[in-house]
């Protein structure tokens, strides 16, 4: 996107609009009656979003948001502290102000703008999207696995069957609720109650009752599995993220090459919200030395977490290959996390979510 | 025939002698008894003190939006409209991207 078409208000219904009311100024600054373009943009607010302007009527879902992950990012906090350890956070924190605080949203940056990690841009001549767009606001940052997975952009893999035979839309599960965080402060997303959950009214609610027709619905099944781990198609795993800068200053990362495959395990998140013994588990980016540039032995607690996560990847479908026939997964190591699939220096941290006795 | 007319007769006169002694008893008097108390809440309802506030009569919608300033104090945004409304002219007076430097990102973030 051009420099300029980042800040054409193009679309002239905008200024019919309640939003328009106010004039340019009240929400970001700058100075009025003047053609002189500098003078015009000193005290200019670029993202005038939350605090400054958005609250002035919309104070409860605001207050309410700026607790919300996409607001806070209480998500990568909570797992870095426990990787971490007080002697080197700030250290850390010098690396991560760096790589990973673009993934920090404002109101704007979903319903006006498209968000930093894109540099920004109006979306859509200035108006204000009560919901947002899917594809400029949640899949340009969620792409690599949620939208791979949700429109079967990878190799070999359909699509996910809500998008391919619904057409469904993010936001018709993720509500505005759970994404402005209305519906508790968490400390990580799979916090709380299953935000979405596939039983939800009005979607599978009928799973296990007596008109249901699958007969691998038992409740043995339905008590030990997680949705995904027969319902997911292959998903994606990222490995060894390491973050750095180069001559010029400008941080950068270096993955290694992903792969795509269904890996169950033992549930690492295992509560009365998620009771499952085993579920669908993804392989997280993070490396021993993902900070190594900004520190010696940033994350000392590597080992407190897992690297193989609890997941719920968006690549679902009725058949699988795991769910194909009984012997696709019962007996089948290929399906299961085992010792053989974990990486030496990474047993010890996923030493309670390998599958030792494969079912 | 007419032996059961003479029953049917003789039953009928002991049923007016019987109705006639049964009404010259005296009816047992009726002993009045005291009123049931009538319940009374340990907590006497609390009446509002202050008069609910009063349906508001009609109004017109739309209601005109909240308003940060009074109209008149609120500065013109005209010579911003202007300006990024018109394509020729900032694509004149938007910065140039100097020199962009190319991300040494690999593989997927």
């Amino acid at each position: 996107m051009e420099v300029w078409e980042k800040v054409n208000v193009s679309d002239p219904e905008f200024f019919e609009t309640l939003h328009a009311r106010y004039g340019c100024i009240a929400c970001h600054g700058g100075t009025p009656g003047t053609d002189n373009k500098n003078i015009a943009h000193e005290k200019l607010v670029r993202d005038p979003s939350q605090g400054q302007a958005c609250d002035t009527c919309h104070a409860q879902t605001v207050e309410i948001q700026s607790d919300s992950l996409h607001a806070d990012l209480e998500g990568y906090f909570t797992v870095l502290q426990a990787r971490s350890d007080q002697a080197h956070w700030d250290q850390l924190m010098v690396g991560f102000e760096l790589h990973c605080t673009e993934c920090h949203a404002t109101c704007g940056q979903c319903h006006v703008s498209r968000p930093t990690f894109l540099e920004g841009g109006l979306a859509a001549g200035h108006q204000f999207k009560g919901t947002p767009s899917m594809n400029l606001s949640c899949t340009a940052c969620h792409g690599s696995r949620v939208e791979d997975e949700y429109k079967g952009q990878n190799e070999g893999i359909r699509g996910d069957v809500h998008w391919t035979k619904q057409g469904m839309t993010c936001f018709q599960c993720h509500t505005g609720d759970e994404l402005h965080g209305t519906m508790g402060d968490r400390n990580h997303r799979y916090d709380g109650p299953q935000e979405p959950s596939c039983t939800s009214p009005d979607c599978h609610e009928d799973i296990g009752g007596e008109n249901d027709e699958i007969a691998q619905h038992t409740d043995t099944h339905l008590t030990k599995l997680s949705c995904q781990t027969c319902h997911a198609q292959p998903y994606k795993h990222c490995y060894s993220c390491h973050v750095q800068k180069d001559e010029h200053g400008t941080p950068y990362f270096k993955t290694d090459e992903s792969q795509v495959f269904v890996k169950i395990g033992y549930n690492p998140r295992k509560s009365d919200e998620r009771p499952w013994e085993y579920v669908a588990l993804r392989h997280v980016p993070v490396d021993r030395d993902t900070f190594a540039y900004y520190g010696d032995n940033l994350l000392p607690n590597y080992d407190a977490l897992p690297t193989w996560t609890y997941a719920t990847p968006h690549s679902i479908a009725k058949k699988t290959p795991q769910n194909q026939s009984c012997d696709a997964c019962h007996g089948n190591p290929d399906v299961f996390l085992t010792a053989d699939d974990v990486a030496p220096d990474e047993l010890e941290a996923n030493k309670d979510i390998i599958v030792t006795k494969i079912p | 025939m007419r032996k059961y007319l003479q029953k049917l007769l003789l039953s009928g006169l002991f049923l007016i002698v019987g109705s006639l002694a049964a009404g010259c008893i005296e009816n047992e008097p009726i002993e009045p008894v005291p009123p049931t108390p009538t319940t009374v809440a340990a907590i006497p309802p609390r009446y509002p003190e202050i008069a609910p506030t009063p349906t508001p009569g009609t109004r017109d919608f739309p209601l005109p939006a909240p308003t940060l300033l009074p109209v008149a104090a609120r500065p013109s945004s005209q010579n911003c409209i202007d300006c990024h409304t018109d394509v020729e002219r900032i694509k004149l007076t938007a910065e140039l991207v100097v020199e962009k430097v190319e991300s040494q990102s690999e593989g997927e973030g």
